[in-house]
């Protein structure tokens, strides 16, 4: 049976990592923090995929560094890498993958440049290329960004879907702005937006602060993984607890 | 030990020459000399990406293919082919067209029949079973989950030596001869149960 997924993302900027809370970064610490706060090794058993950002501000400097950092969580993981952050062309999409990436991650590039989705759909396929959608409630409506929740695209939720759909994306991870490091739980009306359309695997992301939110994320049908980046709520062994206790009330994980 | 990944220019390498370097291959080659693959001491065929691209590399590299299917038949030494590698030593494949493959494997590829409750790509842990354990699956729990990310699958054959794994439908998701193994997950991506399966590769 294919199982359901946990995933983790780890924000990054300038050689450190950061809580974000609706978007707004506070530094949590430098790739030492994260290797003493966080075993890896044990990390990488209790999740299923890992995902490192790179929210990268000036998009002219290549980081050597966040190079390096990737390197040094990697290298203790054998579970699918995704990265992303700061992509503008094919020769960044080049690089994530150098890094040691199985996938890619593609936000802002999927409303302005689709033809840099599409070739990266082509050189790499479907199954390398993750679309990120992040979403804000306002009124009731379902508001899309781009630029590390900047900026505000206009085109509707399920039309931006659509679109992604046609790019080839092998995956659509829904992250909710609202919610982002609240811990009020992951937004998981979205789903009923979206209960009629025929879509690639989707992750819903933001809102997780304990162990039942993963619970309640995991039983939407329509959910094919549930990925949180709240470094302070999941820290220790944490992560191993949450995963013990959901298998043992009969989630469907891999064990 | 020398192990030879055969370079087909199939998509994305680092992620698993990062992982072997890290399970302590110290002498790797990634290499498209049919020389040096012949010569190596185990074989890694990996690939992601579109079975068309990966036949037409191949048609282009006639020695190449010709130093595979030698080793194929001497059976001296070990190979393990992954993802699109292992759909390589099918016998086709209708991605894109249909294409032949080296035929190794007496099956086909073809892609999942789409459904609205199981989506294409097929991506994450599933479970593998086999018959009878082989050297590549001892020590790993039959059943147990391995990463998955594709889009077509091999139809199963009646053989004891394949792998199977459910989703539309039962598919199979590896094979394992004497000497050659084919396995659609990938194991580099697949926590323990991968690393003990690289590791029987390793030592076999």
């Amino acid at each position: 049976m294919l199982r359901k997924r946990i995933l983790f993302a780890l924000i990054y900027r300038d050689g450190f990592f950061f809580q974000s809370r609706n978007f707004n970064l506070q530094r949590a610490g430098n790739i030492d923090w994260i290797l003493n706060n966080y075993n890896f090794i044990k990390v990488a058993e209790s999740i299923d995929e890992l995902i490192i950002v790179d929210a990268v501000k000036d998009l002219e400097k290549v980081s050597e560094k966040f190079h390096e950092d990737v390197l040094a969580i990697i290298k203790k993981t054998f579970i699918p890498l995704t990265l992303g952050g700061g992509i503008r062309n094919i020769d960044d999409i080049i690089r994530m993958f150098s890094y040691g990436a199985d996938k890619i991650l593609l936000n802002t590039a999927c409303y302005s440049n689709k033809d840099l989705v599409m070739n990266a759909v082509n050189l790499y396929g479907s199954q390398s290329v993750v679309a990120q959608i992040d979403y804000s409630i306002e009124d009731e409506s379902i508001n899309l960004y781009s630029h590390g929740g900047v900026q505000r695209e206009n085109v509707e939720f399920t039309k931006h879907l659509e679109n992604l759909m046609d790019m080839g994306a092998g995956e659509i991870i829904l992250n909710c702005i609202t919610r982002d490091g609240t811990g009020f739980g992951f937004h998981t009306d979205i789903t009923e937006l979206i209960s009629k359309m025929d879509l690639c695997p989707l992750v819903i992301m933001g809102g997780a602060g304990k162990v039942d939110h993963f619970a309640l994320g995991l039983k939407s049908k329509k959910i094919s993984g549930v990925a949180t980046a709240n470094l302070f709520n999941f820290m220790g062994d944490s992560l191993e607890k949450a995963r013990v206790h959901l298998i043992k009330n009969g989630e469907n994980l891999a064990v | 030990m020398n192990v030879a990944i055969v370079d087909l220019n199939l998509g994305n390498l680092s992620s698993l020459i990062l992982r072997l370097n890290y399970l302590g291959v110290d002498n790797l080659t990634l290499t498209n000399d049919p020389e040096k693959i012949y010569k190596a001491d185990k074989i890694l065929l990996p690939g992601v990406g579109n079975f068309a691209a990966a036949h037409e590399e191949l048609s282009n590299k006639s020695e190449l293919k010709g130093a595979l299917e030698q080793i194929f038949l001497e059976k001296n030494k070990y190979i393990l082919a992954i993802c699109l590698g292992f759909q390589l030593l099918c016998e086709s494949s209708d991605e894109s067209g249909i294409h032949s493959g080296l035929g190794v494997f007496k099956t086909n590829i073809r892609k999942f029949k789409v459904a609205s409750e199981f989506k294409v790509p097929h991506v994450g842990f599933n479970q593998v079973f086999w018959d009878e354990s082989s050297w590549l699956t001892k020590d790993i729990k039959n059943g147990g989950d391995f990463y998955f990310t594709h889009s077509y699958r091999a139809l199963v054959i009646n053989n004891k030596k394949i792998l199977t794994t459910k989703y539309d439908e039962e598919f199979m998701s590896g094979c394992v001869t004497d000497t050659i193994a084919g396995v659609q997950f990938h194991p580099e991506l697949s926590k323990k149960n991968g690393i003990k399966l690289i590791n029987n590769f390793l030592k076999a």
